[in-house]
């Protein structure tokens, strides 16, 4: 029945937004890491959502990748510590913890709308049940 | 005349059908209320319902036209955000409502069509 996939274009974006929080998530976490794995400091993660199309069927969404943003964060004059450079400059992470908070407020509030549309995709399929009785 | 099929038997399940539709419709805008260059759809059919059950045909002639009617799915070229995305969360959200008020109105006939016919064929008597 098609209704139900209603249900399946609605829990994508769920899943999706989910991944959008666990990535604001990890900036915020590493908004003072100033040594990576790969050297050099944590650079801010970004997720890229793109529409789901089978030919003309809507199908929700999916993010499709999760992009570092190489845009250089501040330099602090820190010459004790241990990741400074020559000149004593610390690279910071590109975390502002401003843009990543009302990230998350946008992504919470679309984690709820789409619970909403969920709802309703329910609550349609249920009443239809009700027809014969 | 099919008692079962007739035009208003056929109107309320293609309306169904649209109100299904248009649900699957509003909850893909409301998936991709953060894609970058997304623009929102909507469904059309009610007008052109309302025209067929208003035109001055026979019973055949109309049953034939509101059996041929299709819902017309149409992407909004407009323009809300720097991203290039047009979905509007309040706007969708009122539709959402409209149309699951909607799907259960016509449920609701769809279940006093039954009701009557029973109470038909039973003479009357539960």
């Amino acid at each position: 029945m098609r209704l139900f996939s209603a249900f399946e274009i609605s829990s994508s974006a769920l899943s999706a937004e989910r991944v959008r929080l666990d990535t604001i998530a990890t900036n915020l976490a590493n908004a003072e890491s100033t040594r990576t794995a790969a050297g050099g400091p944590y650079h801010r993660k970004v997720v890229l959502f793109r529409e789901v199309l089978a030919g003309s069927e809507p199908q929700g969404t999916v993010v499709t990748d999760v992009v570092p943003d190489n845009t250089p964060g501040p330099r602090i004059y820190e010459p004790a510590h241990p990741d400074a450079g020559p000149d004593g400059y610390v690279q910071m992470p590109n975390v502002q913890p401003t843009t990543e908070m009302v990230d998350m407020i946008s992504a919470t509030r679309a984690y709820e709308a789409n619970v909403a549309a969920l709802a309703a995709a329910k609550r349609m399929a249920q009443k239809a049940l009700e027809i014969g009785a | 005349m099919d008692i079962l099929s007739d035009s208003t038997g056929q109107a309320l399940a293609r309306s169904l059908d649209v109100a299904a539709l248009r649900q699957r419709v509003i909850a893909h805008n409301i998936a991709n209320i953060d894609t970058p260059g997304f623009k929102r759809s909507t469904v059309h059919f009610e007008d052109n319902l309302a025209e067929a059950l208003n035109a001055d045909l026979s019973v055949d002639e109309r049953e034939t036209r509101i059996g041929e009617l299709n819902p017309r799915v149409e992407r909004v070229e407009s323009s809300l955000r720097i991203d290039g995305n047009n979905v509007d969360i309040d706007l969708e959200a009122a539709e959402l409502s409209e149309n699951s008020l909607r799907y259960e109105a016509l449920t609701r006939l769809v279940a006093e069509r039954g009701r009557m016919m029973r109470s038909a064929i039973n003479e009357g008597k539960r």
